[in-house]
């Protein structure tokens, strides 16, 4: 029979016992196949109360503009963004009542992890034609793109 | 032994009537040179931060491993990361790592053991990933100083190293004619150290003085190699002015800018731009301008619209990047795989600072000539010079190497000292001879050139071409005598005009050349004519007075 280890997501042919055995590294994991003290046996939900919550954020339009300029989208309807980002920004406001007095925030969860340093030999590259492959238009062997900030005109220092 | 960092000045106490002179250590903002008084209004002091972006000189990129080459066919030396192809993973360079280390220790920061990477985020089609992998909040080297020489040696300034980051560099876009881009992808990924300063340096001046200091150590310590036409030393300048000392202004950024001299002129024309802004009335606005290398001025870049909102976020691709010191690094299997910051301090060669100091203590140079052979290497070769023969007179040496060794280096395109066709020994003999009078000036060039061309010890070549010169003070002495009485039986007028109370003047000038021409001719020219010169005028002087 097959079954779902949820603690270490493998499916795992139920034999004998219960325990799925899967080595982890170095450390020898034991799973209970069905749940384990950390996965709740029935599904909780936590109902958060609006007052709880700070007042919700509204945005300028020009904030809404700021932001399409920001992530080089831009949509058609201005006012509807709006609300969706304020809604997007309610929504993302109930991680605000967790507590998190005293405790180091996780940057990556390879923290335990060290970065592995590579020798300094170069192996890659070489190659424009395969680099350019997939390019929508190629210049000379030069990828071509729309122009870019390009410094303003003279006509501000001619007036200095 | 660090230079005395403050000016110290005598000054009596305010309202101290009748006290003793007492020493006070006075900071001076700013430094002498003229160009900067020129510019200087007292109102307004001008404040500079600078951001330094040094190409590291490693084989590879930092994060991936496509070649790090300067001149290459476009988009030749690409990998699939730098490309931001998706599926690709970033993986750091040790020896990227190792350079920014050496780079931390040599301007006195502290290495951070663990530090982290970020993501900095901004649209541009040299930048296809749309984010730089940076250290912005957690970089590998913080809170270092530097102390730089001004006004020639005189004053030592020092500024304060925020902080040490490793980041990746950009490709590289041509605009055509406002058309389109062309983006070469061969520069992006290569590693940069960006080495940032505090807002310290107050003037066009000290900032260049700063900037070629840092410069020197970085090509001292190899982990720059300085190329400025290859942009591998660039120069990011924050500007702002105030009018006390404790405030600081609007700041304006200049970004990008390649060249010493380049980097004065923005600098200066930016405070000068600035306070003629606020001076009518006016408000600097914050932004960021580029400098226009043709016409000199800076010139607004940004659209005014878009303040940049770089988004940072941690590098999730990234563990932590760890180093290790000599206690650390006995309980690792493979200490060879990372980064041992007290071998890195071991391994620090003497930094120019010292070894102008070491030059200028022992050998009595000016700074000035110190500097002059530190910044191109050749200090070893001057030491052994010396070393090789005590009596001669260093700026004698210094004259010979300024003028000679390196016109001969340039002749042959040479670039370094060692390849030299003339060695530090050969040399000092050669200088011997010339300081023991058995050579000419003449003669010595003639010596050099030959040395050069048959690679043959001085000795040799002057013993060969018998160019020794007669120098003893009893034959040259006997053979002026001669001369005399020759002159005074043939041509007595020739050595009338000799006046012992004006030995320059013309008449007794020609006597004395009348004198060496008559002694070179019967030498067969090889009379050394500087003590013949000497000797000829006390035995005209004696013959005046007898």
């Amino acid at each position: 029979m097959l079954h779902h280890c949820c603690r270490c997501n493998w499916l795992k042919i139920l034999f004998r016992s219960n325990f799925c055995q899967r080595k982890l590294s170095s450390s020898h994991f034991n799973c209970r196949l069905f749940g384990s003290d950390l996965v709740p046996s029935t599904s909780q939900w936590i109902e958060i109360k609006e007052e709880d919550l700070p007042s919700k954020t509204i945005l300028s339009l020009e904030e809404v503009r700021h932001v399409e300029n920001l992530a080089l989208v831009q949509y058609e309807d201005l006012n509807f963004e709006k609300t969706i980002l304020e809604d997007a920004i309610r929504f993302a406001d109930i991680l605000l009542t967790v507590n998190t007095d005293d405790v180091e925030p996780l940057y990556t969860v390879l923290e335990d992890e060290s970065l592995y340093l590579r020798e300094d030999i170069v192996t890659e590259g070489g190659s424009a034609e395969n680099i350019l492959k997939n390019a929508q238009s190629v210049m000379e062997d030069y990828f071509v793109a729309p122009p870019g900030n390009i410094a303003l005109s003279d006509s501000e220092h001619k007036s200095n | 032994m660090v230079p005395s960092l403050f000016m110290m000045q005598r000054f009596l106490f305010p309202g101290a009537i009748g006290c003793k002179p007492s020493f006070i250590l006075v900071k001076r903002y700013n430094c002498s040179s003229q160009k900067n008084a020129r510019l200087q209004d007292d109102r307004w002091i001008p404040t500079v931060g600078l951001e330094i972006h040094a190409q590291i000189n490693s084989k590879s990129k930092l994060f991936s491993s496509a070649k790090n080459q300067f001149m290459a066919p476009p988009n030749s030396l690409v990998s699939n990361f730098d490309a931001s192809i998706p599926g690709t993973l970033p993986v750091i360079n040790k020896e990227c790592v190792r350079k920014a280390v050496r780079t931390g220790l040599a301007l006195n920061c502290k290495i951070q053991k663990t530090s982290f990477f970020d993501r900095k985020h901004y649209f541009y089609s040299d930048m296809p990933q749309g984010y730089q992998i940076t250290q912005y909040k957690h970089p590998i080297a913080k809170n270092g100083y530097l102390h730089y020489p001004t006004a020639d040696g005189s004053v030592v300034k020092r500024v304060k190293i925020e902080q040490i980051q490793l980041e990746q560099d950009s490709g590289k876009s041509m605009h055509e004619e406002g058309q389109v881009t062309l983006i070469d992808l061969n520069r992006a990924g290569v590693g940069l150290m960006e080495i940032v300063t505090a807002p310290e340096v107050s003037s066009a001046g000290d900032a260049c003085a700063f900037l070629k200091e840092l410069y020197g150590i970085l090509m001292r310590i190899g982990t720059c190699n300085g190329k400025l036409a290859e942009g591998q030393f660039r120069v990011d300048a924050n500007i702002s002015i105030a009018q006390q000392k404790t405030k600081l202004g609007t700041r304006v950024e200049v970004k990008n800018i390649s060249g010493f001299k380049h980097i004065h002129n923005v600098i200066e024309y930016e405070i000068k731009r600035q306070i003629r802004i606020v001076e009518e009335g006016g408000i600097v606005e914050s932004e960021t301008r580029a400098f226009d290398y043709e016409t000199g001025f800076t010139v607004s870049m940004r659209d005014k619209e878009i303040k940049q909102d770089y988004r940072f976020m941690s590098e999730p691709n990234l563990p932590p990047l760890h180093v290790y010191d000599d206690s650390s690094v006995t309980s690792l299997s493979n200490p060879s795989s990372v980064i041992n910051v007290d071998q890195e301090r071991r391994n620090l060669p003497k930094l120019p600072a010292d070894i102008r100091g070491h030059l200028i203590e022992s050998f009595h140079l000016s700074f000035v000539e110190a500097e002059f052979l530190t910044n191109r290497n050749m200090e070893n070769y001057f030491i052994e010079v010396m070393e090789c023969a005590h009596n001669l007179n260093p700026t004698v040496v210094w004259n010979w190497i300024k003028m000679h060794v390196i016109a001969h280096m340039v002749e042959y395109n040479l670039s370094s000292i060692e390849e030299c066709y003339v060695s530090a020994r050969d040399l000092a003999a050669l200088l011997l001879l010339l300081h023991n009078n058995e050579i000419n000036a003449e003669t010595a060039y003639l010596t050099f050139t030959t040395a050069i061309q048959t690679r043959q010890h001085p000795d040799k070549i002057v013993e060969e071409n018998n160019w020794k010169m007669i120098s003893d003070k009893e034959t040259v002495t006997k053979l002026c005598e001669d001369a005399i009485a020759t002159l005074q039986c043939t041509d007595a007028k020739a050595l009338s005009g000799y006046d012992a109370d004006k030995p320059k003047s013309k008449a007794s000038k020609q006597a004395i050349k009348r004198v060496i021409m008559l002694v070179r001719k019967n030498t067969n020219d090889k009379i050394h004519t500087g003590v013949a010169k000497d000797v000829t005028m006390k035995l005209l002087n004696y013959k005046r007075t007898s």
